[in-house]
This record gives C-alpha cells, structure tokens and sequence, in this order.
C-alpha cells in the first residue's frame, strides 16, 4: 500500500465543512486554507489545492463566506476569505450533521471492524 | 440577500478568478523555496500540488451558472415528451389556451373601464370625478354625476382641497348646412380642463381663461380624428372657421390623438363651457329649476386622500343650498363622493362595467377550470412515468430537481398556450371590445400590458396545473421502489376523481350561468315595447335650440312647417307604409301635462305624465295596439278638438275611479278634455323600466314644436334610410343635420351587453361541458386500462358485457352526479349575486337547473362511451394467458 492511499479523499460536502471551520478562526486567503486544513488533519486529509477554489467560490455564491483582495504577510496580493452570519449558522448546522453521520456509520461497522 | 441578487446580477470575472489562483501558486512556490527548493522545483511543485487548472477553471464557470445546465437539459427533454405525445399535448395546450384565451380576451376592456387612466391623463390617480348623493329617509338614494354651473363655481371658490377644478358637459350638435351636414360629438370645458389632465395640444393652444366665461367667443379646439378627415392634417386649419348651429367658430387647436378626455367616447371638437352654456341655453334651464348638467372634476392637492377632498366639497355643497329655503332640507343630507377616473369605477349602475366585470370573472373561472383539466391530464400521463422516476430517483435526482422537471413541463405547456390564446386575442378581444365599448377605438389590441397580462396569467397557470402532479408524482413515486410501480394505487384515482368532480362543479355552474343568461335576454328581447321595433324609423332635424324654438313662436312655426313638408315628402318614397309626427319622442324630449279628473287634484309631489302630440296616422304608424275606445279621427285632428288618448298605467295611475272614456278630464289649462281612447303602454327610455304614462293629444291642438318623425315601413327600415334622407333633403337644400334611425337603434345600448353576457357565459358554459368531458373521458380509459386484468379475470368468471358496462358506467356517473350536485349547490348559493342581473328569469329557474344537470350527465355517459367498449372487449383468454 502506498502511503498516499492512506489518506482519505474528500468527498465534496465535506471540503465545504472544512472551509467553514478554518474561517470560524479568522481571516484566511486561499493558500493558507489550504495549508491549515492540511496542518489540523495532520496530513491526513489529501485535497489538490485547486479544488479549493471552486469551492470558495461556491460558498461566497451562497452567501457563506464573503472575499476581497489584501496583501498576506510576505507581501503578495492574495483574496481574503471570511465567514458572514449566514455561514456561521451553516458551519454550526453542517458540523452536526456531519457529527451525527460519523456517529451513524461507526455504529454500522460495529467495533469489530473498526477494531480490526 | 441583496449581497446574493447583487452577486447574481455582477458575476465574478474570470480574470480575477485567475489572479487569486496566480496568487494562490506565487505563495506556495515562495513557502517551498523558504524550505530550500530551487524555485524552478518549488514552482513545479506548486502546480502538481494544484492538481488540473483547467478542471479548476471549469468547476469555477460552473458555480457562476448553476442551475442552466439541468434547467436547459429538462427544457429538451420536456419538448421531446411534448413531441411524443402529440395527442396529449394538443388536447393539454388546447384546454389551457382556452382558459387564457377568455382572460386575455377580457384584459383590454376591463384595463380600459377600470385600470388604465384615460390616454395622455397625466396624474390620473390624483384627479377625481366628483359625484353627489342626497338621500332621503326611505329612498334608495342613487349618486349622480351632473351639477349645476353654480355649484361648479362654489366648489371652486370654496374647497381647498384642490390644485384645480374643472367641469366638462358632453352632447352633440350640428356642423354645416344641406348635405354637409353632420352631427358633431362635442365636449364643452373649462379652461381648467385641459391643463388638469396635463394635455398638450397637437398644434395650437387650448382655452384661455376669458374664452371659457364669455359666451361671445366663439372659439374650438377639434378632435385628431376630425382634423384628418376634414382638413387632411394640415396645419392651416388653425384660424379657420368651422360652422357650429349655423355660427362660425374659429379652430385655435388641435387636440392629441386619441385624445377623449376623462371619458371613452370619442371626441369630435371641444368648444369653451361659456359659449355651450348659451347652446344649451343653460342660464335659463338653471334660474328655473337647478338644471344638472355639468360633470366636476378635481385635482386633489398633493397628500389628501379622495374621502378628505369629498368631505371639503360635501361642505362647500351645503353651503350653497344654505340660503335657498326651497332646497334647503332637500341638500341638508348631501353629500359629496369622490371616484376614480376609471369608468367602471363609479358609483353610478353601469351596465356595460357590470356586464365586463361578470364575464372576466366567468373567463376566470374557465381558467381554473382549464387548469384543473391540464392538472388530471398531466397526473393521468405521470401514471406511465411513475416507473421513470422511481429509476431517477434510485440514480440520486433530488426530489427538488425532480419538480423542477415537472414544472418545466408545466411552463412549455403555458408558454405554448399562451401563444395561441394571444393569436386567437388578436379576433376575439377586438370583437368583445367592440360590442362592449363600441365608440372605443382600441389603439392597438395587442399592447405592452396585454403581453405582460398573457405571460403572467400563462405562466400562473401552467405552474399551477403542474403543481399538483408533481408534488404527487414526486413524494409518491419516490417513496416507491424499482420495480412495484406498475399499479396505480387507489389514491391517486381518489385525488382525480376529485378533480373531474370539481370540473362538473364547475361546469355546472357555468351551464346554469349560460341558461339564465340567455333565458334573461330572451325575456327583454320579448318585452312588448309597444313599438312595433322591426319595422319603424324615426326621423329628428336638429334646429339648434329647442330653447328658442319654445320661446319663438315664429322659429316654432317655420320648424313645423318644414317638418309637415317633410312628412309629406316621405310619405312617397316607395317602401315606406305609414309616417307620421309628433312633438316628443320615445328616447327624446318630452313635455309634461297634469291630468286629473275634476275636482280630483293629483296629490302634491306625484309624478305627471309626458304629454306627446301627435299628427294622423300615428298609432298605425308606431304600431301601439288600441285597447279601448277608438284612435284620433279626421274630426279630432283640428284645433280646439278638447280630445285625448291614454295609455293603460295612465289611465290606472291618474284617472281612476269609473270609466275614463265618460266624461271630462282635466288636463293642463283644458278643463274639459274628452279620452276617447285607451292604448297599450309604449316604450319611454328605459326598456326595463317603467313604461308608458303618456297622453296622447292631436298635434293641431298644441303649439308645441314638432321633433320627430315616425315612418312604418314594409321590410328592413335601415334600407330606406338613404331614400328617406334624399326625400327630406328635396324639402330645402340647407336643412340643419337630419337623423334618420330605426328604433332598435336606440335600444341597442340597452341590449348588447346583455346579447354579450349571453354570448359570453354560453361559449364558457360549453367549453366547460367539453373540458369536463374529456378529463372523464381520461379517467375513465385510464380506469379501463388499468382494470383490464380484472375485467378479464370477472369475464372469465361469466360476468356480461351488461355487467361490465354498469361497472363502468357506475364510476363515471358517481363523478358526475356529485360534481352536478355540489355544482347544483354552488348555483343556488351564488343566485343572489346573479339575481340582480337577470331579467324575467328566478336565478333559481328549476328548467334551467334541471337542463343542466341532465346535460352533464348525458355528456358524461358519451365520454365513457369509448372506454366501455374497450372494457367490453377485453379478452378474457389474452388475459389470463399474461399471468
């Protein structure tokens, strides 16, 4: 097994729940999205950095998020990405829901899989 | 949500979508040479890291149009269904361009009576009509438009509550002498008139203020339409002189095109009130007895609402009543209304706003009705696509973008409806509009607001029929798995024979409508009017005033004598049987006489009879039948003669108590006049109303001025109109504007809207019974189709044919009956809000409700004639040979 096989891929649903919760912090542009995902999941999670973007994109389209362009730390222009009160009420939603299924599907496997 | 329309309406540019990216790679490229990488590596790194830019580029497209995509996707695939079953999809868009087609049809005159402010109307939502009541205790009290020019004057000069006051008075009056001569429709105005309603002239300039309150200026304002005919639109008309009653007027201006003023009815010349009060020698009719004839409007300043100007005017109306006794307790009570500009929307009963009202209101209902028959269409089809959407569905379509399926369909459907019902607009609309406001001219049938009109109710409706089978179809057939949804479960026959239900309620309704709508005119076309209608003519010359025809004895006597002359001339034309004359007229001016039996005085405050003086030949002519006594003879046509004839309600109502053909009667200054005969009751304005109450005296025993002629003629009287006018144009060459019309002329304003509701609600009781009939007839062959098993199975068994028919037949009626029966209660239910629209017929007639009823149902039995003989042809061996 290679170690990348390791790691999980994202399904689509998900990758808006991560988005979520790295901007419930704080202000992020893309870049550092991404790293932070990649950083709290300690590499568990693969995402292309590309796939990112459609994403952002897709939150700021439903009112989740709002952007606009600044300057990050070393100095590039970069878009700056945070929550609105909408998206906070989606985070929270989101995350329960996602909790529920975790529970869900863990009951299913029962401990002996999950063991083994 | 302003932030999201914002974001829908500026989509984010590709370019800067491509920056942030650019961004995104400069960034990581900088964090991994921070590592130590090369910054060629780093860079080849980054982009690895980002995995496929294109795809990313295209996901970031996608997300700035969403829904196109599935929404065009379904758009095809509704066509290409539409396209499969044609049969299905014409009898679907057929039903619903029936439906929007009524309410398309009615749009315009309805817009025009009671939406629309009147054309080229600035501010029309601030300008009020301004109408009056006095009621009375005891009496119905009915609001009337028309003033006084004094009351006019007082409202101007004591109200605040407007920017401007202005008053109008609409007639006719004759332009030209002999065979150039016609008959204008003018409308005479205050100066204040034209700068209220924000008109521009065409050309020219409207009236100044000293040419509205001097009755020497003779100066008009002509009509578009009049400027084409009679000067072909040049601009030289302005200063010329235009002959009105024999009197040079000078044109100072053109008025707009379609330009009517506050009114519908075309305008021909607008002249000043002060030289129309002469006209109408109005200063005289007003010091004698308070002659209503001028029509106020307001201006409401800025901020006052209708009930606060109306309030103002009902104190400055008071006001003026205050210091004469006479009137005093009389205008006590008055009180001021204020009405919108719109026509149909005033207070006084109009028959022809009454009339369009009703029949919108039907067309709605044939929507619904429409809408309801797409509906159990659509849900008859989604029985064979039940199987297609469990297959989606177990594919993951959301159950959201399965209705938006669903209702794609259902627009496609409205869309392709809409565009028939405004095609067939086009005819309809025009003739509707034409018998209901035939002086209107729409300018265009098809305007801006129609389409607008169209789409909406179309698309309304469409979603509307296909809402109901999709939330079924959707929430049903989700919930059912692969495989189990060949059957129809029998709540689903439940919701549709609930809907055909509804539609033979419906359908009742309007059929009962369409009886006693026709049944009622039926009844008016019968009253016998006392006239003989088919066959009589009447003729008027317009000698200017008739004001000073009664003054002048010498203008009396000349107009008379042409009139003789006349009567003589027409008397030869071929085709014509009889003519006569008489002073007063059945739809024109009439005198009044008392008449008592002696020493018997009326009652103080009851109403007298018209008195109406008649030559030779006149019963015979008019075709009144004689009820008692005998018509005037040779002997009693001279002066002084002392004789009368009465109608039957003036003989019951003013001379009662023995026989009225003994003895005198007192009538007018003639203490001893002698009836010598008593006629049927005749016509007198009002159709409906109340008829007769006339006496009848020889003409050379009156003095008064002679205004119409009466000619019986052999067939068609419209066809000798043109012989006539020739006959009476020999008498002298430079007669004022002669009138040559058959009486059902007169009373065709009071018969069209009726004939049109008649029309109307039988054309909708019809289309219902056959949108109801094929919504039964798509039940049941779906029934059919469905049982065949069973049937088959039941003939095995040795059931009949007989036996299977009634199984059929049974279902149909049990539809029908209960829709006729709750549609038999909806009918007894609203009778009270027809009852007042019909005329001889009870709301409740039990013929017409029982007509109805049977209909249906004999309509309903013909829609499962073709099923039963499919259920009846069921083999039973095919049949059990499938299991």
């Amino acid at each position: 097994m290679s170690p990348k096989a390791e790691r999980a891929a994202l399904l689509q649903g998900t990758l808006d729940l991560l988005v979520l919760r790295t901007l419930a912090v704080g202000k992020h542009h893309g870049h550092g999205i991404a790293l932070a995902i990649q950083h709290s999941s300690q590499g568990a999670l693969l995402i292309d950095h590309g796939s990112l973007y459609p994403a952002l994109q897709r939150l700021e389209a439903s009112g989740w998020v709002r952007a606009e362009w600044g300057v990050s730390d070393n100095n590039r222009r970069a878009r700056f990405y945070e929550l609105t009160a909408a998206g906070k009420k989606q985070l929270a939603r989101e995350a329960d829901e996602w909790r529920r299924l975790s529970q869900a599907v863990a009951m299913v496997l029962g401990p002996e899989l999950s063991g083994g | 949500m302003m932030h999201r329309i914002w974001q829908w309406l500026r989509p984010r540019s590709n370019e800067d979508f491509a920056n942030e990216v650019e961004s995104h790679l400069a960034m990581e490229t900088d964090r991994l040479m921070a590592t130590g990488m090369s910054e060629h590596e780093a860079r080849q790194r980054a982009r690895r890291a980002f995995g496929n830019a294109t795809s990313v580029r295209e996901q970031f497209r996608d997300t700035r149009w969403p829904r196109l995509e599935p929404l065009a996707q379904d758009i095809r695939y509704g066509l290409r269904g539409m396209r499969r079953h044609r049969g299905f999809t014409a009898i679907a868009v057929m039903s619903l361009a029936v439906g929007i087609g009524a309410n398309t049809t009615m749009f315009g005159t309805l817009d025009a009576l009671l939406l629309r402010g009147p054309a080229h109307v600035v501010d029309a939502n601030r300008i009020n009509r301004l109408y009056f009541e006095s009621p009375r205790p005891g009496e119905t009290s009915i609001p009337f438009p028309t003033q006084g020019y004094r009351t006019y004057e007082a409202i101007r000069e004591n109200t605040h509550s407007f920017e401007t006051v202005a008053a109008f008075w609409a007639n006719k009056v004759t332009s030209g002498r002999g065979s150039d001569a016609r008959l204008l429709e003018f409308v005479a105005v205050t100066s204040s008139f034209f700068p209220m309603l924000g008109v521009r002239p065409a050309i020219g300039r409207f009236f100044a203020e000293d040419e509205q309150s001097d009755e020497t200026r003779h100066v008009a304002v002509i009509g578009a339409e009049l400027w084409r005919s009679a000067y072909g639109g040049d601009r030289s008309v302005l200063g010329r002189a235009i002959d009105i009653n024999g009197m040079p007027y000078t044109v100072i201006g053109v008025a707009p095109d379609d330009f009517t003023g506050v009114n519908l009815d075309r305008v021909e010349i607008w002249l000043p009130l002060g030289v129309a009060r002469r006209l109408l020698a109005a200063n005289v009719l007003e010091r004698h007895s308070g002659a209503f004839w001028l029509e106020i409007l307001g201006k409401r300043r800025e901020g006052l609402s209708p009930n606060q100007a109306a309030a103002d005017v009902t104190a400055a109306y008071r006001g003026e009543w205050r210091d004469s006794p006479r009137y005093q307790e009389r205008y006590e009570n008055a009180r001021a209304i204020s009405v919108p500009l719109q026509l149909g929307r005033g207070p006084a009963d109009n028959l022809t706003s009454r009339v369009s009202i009703w029949i919108a209101a039907v067309s709605l209902l044939v929507l619904v009705l429409a809408s309801i028959n797409v509906s159990n269409l659509l849900l008859l089809r989604s029985l064979s696509r039940s199987q297609e959407v469990a297959v989606r569905v177990s594919l993951g379509a959301s159950r959201s973008r399965l209705m938006q399926q669903w209702l794609v369909e259902g627009a496609l459907l409205s869309v392709a409806a809409g565009t028939c019902a405004l095609i067939t607009a086009r005819w309809s609309a025009t003739t509707v509009h034409a018998f209901l406001l035939p002086k209107v001219s729409p300018k265009s049938v098809l305007d801006a607001r129609l389409l607008v009109f169209t789409a909406l109710v179309s698309l309304g409706a469409g979603l509307v029929a296909s809402l109901l089978p999709a939330l079924v179809t959707v929430y049903r057939d989700s919930a059912r798995t692969l495989g189990t949804g060949r059957r129809g479960g029998p709540q689903r026959v439940v919701i549709q024979r609930i809907l055909i239900g509804t539609q033979v309620a419906l359908a009742m309704v309007l059929l009962v409508g369409a009886g006693l709508f026709v049944k009622s005119f039926r009844e008016i076309r019968a009253i016998d009017l006392g006239i003989d209608v088919d066959h009589v003519l009447f003729v008027n010359v317009d000698f200017g005033s008739m004001q000073k025809l009664w003054r002048d004895r010498n203008a009396r006597a000349s107009a008379n004598a042409i009139y003789r002359e006349m009567l003589g001339q027409v008397k030869r034309v071929p085709g014509v049987r009889r003519a006569s004359m008489s002073a007063g007229s059945t739809f024109g001016a009439s005198s009044a006489i008392a008449l008592y039996r002696p020493g018997i005085p009326p009652r103080q405050g009851m109403a007298v009879p018209f008195f109406r003086a008649v030559a030779p030949d006149f019963f015979e002519t008019t075709g009144t039948p004689l009820i008692r006594g005998r018509f005037f003879n040779a002997d009693d046509h001279r002066a002084n003669s002392g004789v009368l004839i009465v109608d039957e309600t003036t003989a019951k109502e003013f001379l009662p108590g023995g026989d009225v053909l003994q003895g005198c009667v007192v009538a007018g200054s003639d203490q001893c006049a002698h009836v010598v005969g008593i006629v049927k009751d005749a016509v007198m304005w009002d159709m409906i109303g109340q008829k007769g109450r006339i006496v009848y005296g020889p003409v050379e025993d009156s003095d008064e001025p002679i205004t119409t002629l009466e000619i019986r003629t052999a067939g068609d009287p419209s066809e000798l109109i043109p012989a006539i006018r020739r006959a009476i144009q020999s008498v002298s060459p430079d007669l004022p504007w002669v009138d040559v019309h058959p009486v059902s002329q007169d009373l065709d304003p009071q018969l069209r809207p009726r004939r049109i509701s008649a029309a109307m609600f039988t054309t909708f009781g019809i289309l219902a019974l056959g949108l109801a009939a094929i919504g039964l007839y798509g039940l049941l062959a779906y029934a059919v189709a469905q049982q065949s098993h069973e049937i088959g199975v039941r003939k095995a068994l040795g059931a009949t044919d007989g036996r299977i028919t009634r199984m059929v037949l049974r279902s149909a009626l049990g539809v029908t009956i209960g829709g006729v029966a709750i549609g038999l209660l909806a009918s007894l239910a609203t009778s009270k809000i027809v009852a007042n629209q019909l005329y001889g017929v009870s709301a409740r007639d039990p013929v017409i409700l029982s007509i109805s009823a049977v209909s249906l149902i004999a309509v309903s039995i013909i829609a499962a004639l073709a099923p039963v003989r499919r259920a009846t042809r069921v083999d039973p061996v095919v049949t059990l040979r499938a299991d």
